[in-house]
Order: structure tokens, then C-alpha cells, then sequence
């Protein structure tokens, strides 16, 4: 190999390890998930000892002692109040964006503690929400959008040292761990999908929209007499799940992932009231847009913006 | 001075070099493991269930079955019948249908949550028939007869236990929701019972005759214990 060949392979190594990528879906995810936090706290603040205290619906005995939690180190409501309001503010911090290594540690201990107290009022997003902050526990949260990130910019004459550059290694790793897990995730999910036979047959969604608990009145009249919704419904769940992981492999693929995907959770919020699910998966998506798609779609919207105001003006 | 910066160097060029290798390692052995965790049963998953478990732990426990193979079809109602401490039975109280219609009204409300209790009882405390024999079957096919006796004993141990709790766990919920509708001093005991409502067959979706067919499940009189209210 030539000396110049073997300089651009070097450089084309750097590139790929030792660059921050997905900087700002980082940060937008980390007040996403702050956000949904705040909420599934705030929420439930009146109802907060009946769902998680021992006083509540899980006493002593009926309580998961084998799965790791603050609440689980006393019986006591001052002890669970303390927690439950350290936790709110360590949210708050989170999404912020102060001391970011800490918080998303802090963060990520007390989302793991309330989520794994009540496994009756769960769901799936609270199963992602966890593994994905496992992994955002290593990566730069805090480039945009945060108290820490003038900090970051400040530090960019330190990149080079070798602190810096494994910090930078762990982001990209963490980052495509997530991208892993959700891959993993919309794969078995539409693997499943596939083993079963109403499914199969197309007529699944209709038989969910029977289930009051899951059916908005208004959506389930307008799907269950429309076999064509049915039919699109089901199917395009089916295969946006399958072929997720596979169009994230080409740039132009993986916007109509990402959209697909997006139009399906929105469809699942709305269509299911399943809120915060819908919110989690949307939130864990934006870690799939690049850098540099972002600025296109910033650059795109400022357009668009312009051209409204000077049309606008033209008016007046 | 000179072969402590070659140490320097080596080492940096050891890191720089030899850690994305590392980090890639780590990440194809996880999500290896999380696969088998997450995928349907098969002979590696069975071969290796107890590593698997120990490792996935609860940190990285998950289940991606979103309403599949088959999503949930039937609409289990909960009701509640309350006996006074002067041995008066009330009527029997639907608690589920209530729930729901205040979620319909606004899904940003704690109620979104709160409503899965019931059903997700439910749900759980008749869980254990199904899986018990989805394993059977799975077993038998991959002809894995000793360690599948291991697993079934296990998974059956886990059922009995879990469906005994969620019975207890429904009972505290509806001892919660008496409360907000009789006095706590005047309930002595509460009875259950479980209405499973099976969907309209696809195929009788136009028919506006059609009679959802419905099974009655009583779980018997609980002696009251106050619970918070929720």
C-alpha cells in the first residue's frame, strides 16, 4: 500500500470511529425522553402512592424484589416521596441538559426504578425507554440544546487527545447499539407478526379495533367498515416492521423508513391512545436521522420560512 | 525519556486502533444474546436458556411481541359485588367501562395508564394455560425431552406463583375503587368477577344481529383490606 493510500485509509478510520455522529438526534432524543418523563411523573402525581408506594396497589409482599429499584430500599412514603421528587428534578436536569454524563446516569437509575415498580400499567415503550437509556448513558446528549453544550464547543481544540477521541468512539458505538436494539425490536416484531394467523389474513387490525380498551370510538367506526383500511393497515404494519432494519442501509431507503415508521406511531397514538408508547418509539427514531439530514430539514424549513415572509411583505 | 514516549506511542496506537474492535465485539455478543432472547423459540434458545436469562437479567429484559402472533381480541370486563359489614350484597358494579370511557374522553390523563390494571390482571392471571402449552408444543417438536422438563417445571413453578399474585393485585385494585364508592368502614367483603366478551368473527362484522358471545368467570368473596385510593 502507498504511503498516501495508507494516509486516506487512516483518515477514513477516524472518520469512521472517532467523529461524533447523530449529535443533534442525541440531543433531541435526550428532551424527548426528558419530556415523556416529566409527563408520566407530573401525570400521575395525585395517583403516585397508589401506583408505586407500598401503600399502594403492590404492598410488601406483592412487590418485585428481585428487579432493581430505589423505591424497593424502604417501605416508607417519605422515603418514596423523596425519591419520586429527586427523581423529577433529576428528569428536569436531564432535559436540560446540566452535567449531562451525570444526569443521564441519575436519569437513567431513577426511569429504570419507577418503570420496573408497576409492571401493571406498562407497556412496550417502557421496556424500550430503558434499554435505550442504557446505551444514551455513553453517548454526547449534550452537543445542542443543553447548558452543557457551550462547554462542548469550548473543548473542541481537545479533540485530538486520546480522552477525547475513546468519549467520541463510546458515542458512536452507543449510538449504533440503539440503532441495533430497534432494528431488533421492529424485526421479531414483525416476525411475529407473520406466525399469526390473523395477520396473515389481513383482518388483525379489525379484530383489535373490537377491544374497547385499545379502539378510539371515532377511528374504530371509520376502520371496521372500510375493509380497505383493514387490509392496508395490516399488511403495512407487517412490512414497514420487516424491512425496517434492511432500508436503513441506503440514505434515500431510510427516509421512507423513517417516515413509514413515523406515520404508523402516529397512527397507534391516535387510532390506540397509546400516548407515551407512540411517543417513545417516535423519540427513538431520531436517532436513525443524521447530522446532516438535520441541517438539510433546518435549511428546507428557513426557506420555506422566508419565502412566506416575503410574500408577506409583497402583500403589504 | 525516549521509551517512555514509545510506550506512550504504543499504547495510544493500541487504543486507537484496537478499540473500536473491542466496542464492536461487545455490541455483536449483545445483541447476539438479545436476539435468542427476543426471537420465537428455537433449539439454540432452548440449549441456552439459563445463560441467556442470566444475562439478559431484568436490566435488559424485553419482549417485542406488540399484539402479535395473535393480538388481544376479547374485551375482559371487571365487575364487583360489595357485602356491607350488615350483610347487604350490592348489585354487580361494572369498574371497567367506566375506565375506558374517561380514557376515550381524553387520553392525556392518568386514567391511560391507570385502566390497563384491571385487564393486564386479568390477562396475567390467565397467561400461565397458554404459555404452559405453547411450550409443550415447542418442546415436543424440537425433542428436547430433558431439558424441556427443567423448563416446564420452571415456567409452571413461575405461572402458579404469578397468577396467584395478579388474582391479589386485581382484588387490592377493586378494593380501591369500592372505596371511592362505599365507606371503607362498611365493606366487609368484596366478590369478583371476570366478564370475557369474544369479538364479532370478521366474517359477521355486517351483520347487526349478531350477539358477541360472553363467559362468566367469579372469583370468589375476598375479606376487604383498605387500599389507598387511586
Amino acid at each position: 500500500m502507498t504511503l498516501e493510500g495508507s494516509s486516506t485509509l487512516r483518515q477514513r478510520f477516524h472518520q469512521l470511529f472517532y467523529n461524533e455522529k447523530f449529535l443533534i438526534g442525541a440531543s433531541l432524543a435526550r428532551i424527548s425522553f426528558g419530556f415523556i418523563m416529566l409527563y408520566y411523573y407530573l401525570i400521575h402525581y395525585t395517583q403516585r402512592y397508589f401506583i408505586w408506594s407500598y401503600d399502594g396497589i403492590f404492598n410488601e409482599y406483592l412487590s418485585d424484589k428481585e428487579s432493581f429499584s430505589l423505591y424497593n430500599f424502604s417501605t416508607s412514603s417519605m422515603y418514596f416521596d423523596v425519591i419520586y421528587h429527586v427523581s423529577i428534578l433529576i428528569t428536569i436536569l436531564y432535559l436540560c441538559g446540566y452535567k449531562t454524563r451525570i444526569t443521564s446516569i441519575l436519569f437513567f437509575i431513577t426511569t429504570y426504578s419507577i418503570l420496573q415498580r408497576n409492571f401493571l400499567v406498562a407497556d412496550g415503550g417502557d421496556n424500550l425507554v430503558i434499554n435505550i437509556l442504557f446505551f444514551l448513558m455513553f453517548a454526547n446528549t449534550y452537543a445542542y440544546f443543553s447548558f452543557d453544550s457551550a462547554k462542548w464547543r469550548a473543548q473542541s481544540d481537545r479533540r485530538n487527545n486520546l480522552f477525547h477521541l475513546v468519549m467520541a468512539l463510546i458515542h458512536n458505538i452507543a449510538i449504533v447499539a440503539c440503532v441495533v436494539q430497534l432494528c431488533i425490536l421492529y424485526l421479531t416484531a414483525g416476525f411475529y407478526q407473520l406466525m399469526g394467523e390473523s395477520w396473515n389474513s389481513g383482518v388483525a387490525i379489525y379484530y383489535i379495533f373490537q377491544v374497547d380498551e385499545y379502539a378510539n370510538p371515532f377511528i374504530r367506526d371509520l376502520i371496521i367498515n372500510h375493509d380497505i383500511f383493514i387490509f392496508v393497515g395490516n399488511y403495512f404494519s407487517i412490512l414497514i416492521k420487516i424491512s425496517f432494519p434492511f432500508l436503513l442501509f441506503n440514505r434515500y431507503t431510510k427516509y421512507l423508513a423513517v417516515i413509514g415508521i413515523a406515520f404508523f406511531h402516529i397512527g397507534i397514538a391516535i387510532g390506540m391512545g397509546l400516548v407515551t408508547f407512540s411517543l417513545i418509539m417516535l423519540t427513538s427514531d431520531l436517532l436513525i436521522i443524521s447530522d446532516q439530514d438535520f441541517r438539510w430539514m433546518r435549511s428546507k424549513w428557513m426557506s420555506i420560512l422566508s419565502r412566506f415572509k416575503n410574500m408577506s411583505m409583497i402583500r403589504k | 525519556m525516549e521509551s517512555s514516549n514509545h510506550h506512550k506511542s504504543l499504547f495510544y496506537k493500541g487504543v486507537y486502533f484496537g478499540l473500536p474492535f473491542v466496542l464492536i465485539g461487545f455490541i455483536l455478543f449483545h445483541f447476539s444474546i438479545i436476539t435468542l432472547h427476543v426471537m420465537p423459540i428455537n433449539p439454540i434458545s432452548i440449549a441456552l436458556e439459563p445463560e441467556i436469562n442470566a444475562y439478559t437479567g431484568s436490566l435488559f429484559r424485553q419482549n417485542w411481541h406488540l399484539f402479535s402472533p395473535e393480538p388481544v381480541t376479547e374485551n375482559d370486563v371487571v365487575y364487583m359485588k360489595v357485602k356491607t359489614k350488615s350483610n347487604q350484597e350490592s348489585d354487580w358494579i361494572d369498574i371497567t367501562t367506566p375506565f375506558i370511557l374517561a380514557n376515550h374522553k381524553n387520553y392525556l390523563s392518568p386514567l391511560n395508564r391507570i385502566m390497563r390494571i384491571p385487564s393486564t390482571a386479568v390477562n396475567e392471571m390467565h397467561g400461565e394455560e397458554e404459555l404452559i402449552n405453547r411450550y409443550k408444543k415447542k418442546i415436543y417438536e424440537l425433542n428436547k425431552e430433558q431439558e424441556s422438563e427443567k423448563i416446564l417445571k420452571r415456567v409452571s413453578e413461575y405461572q402458579q406463583k404469578n397468577s396467584k399474585d395478579t388474582r391479589l393485585l386485581l382484588y387490592r385494585f377493586v378494593f380501591s375503587t369500592a372505596a371511592r364508592s362505599f365507606s371503607p368502614d362498611d365493606i366487609q367483603s368484596i366478590n369478583v368477577r371476570v366478564v370475557t366478551e369474544e369479538p364479532v368473527p370478521y366474517s359477521q362484522r355486517k351483520n347487526p344481529n349478531y350477539e358477541r358471545k360472553k363467559t362468566y368467570e367469579e372469583l370468589g368473596w375476598e375479606k376487604f383490606t383498605p387500599v389507598l385510593n387511586w
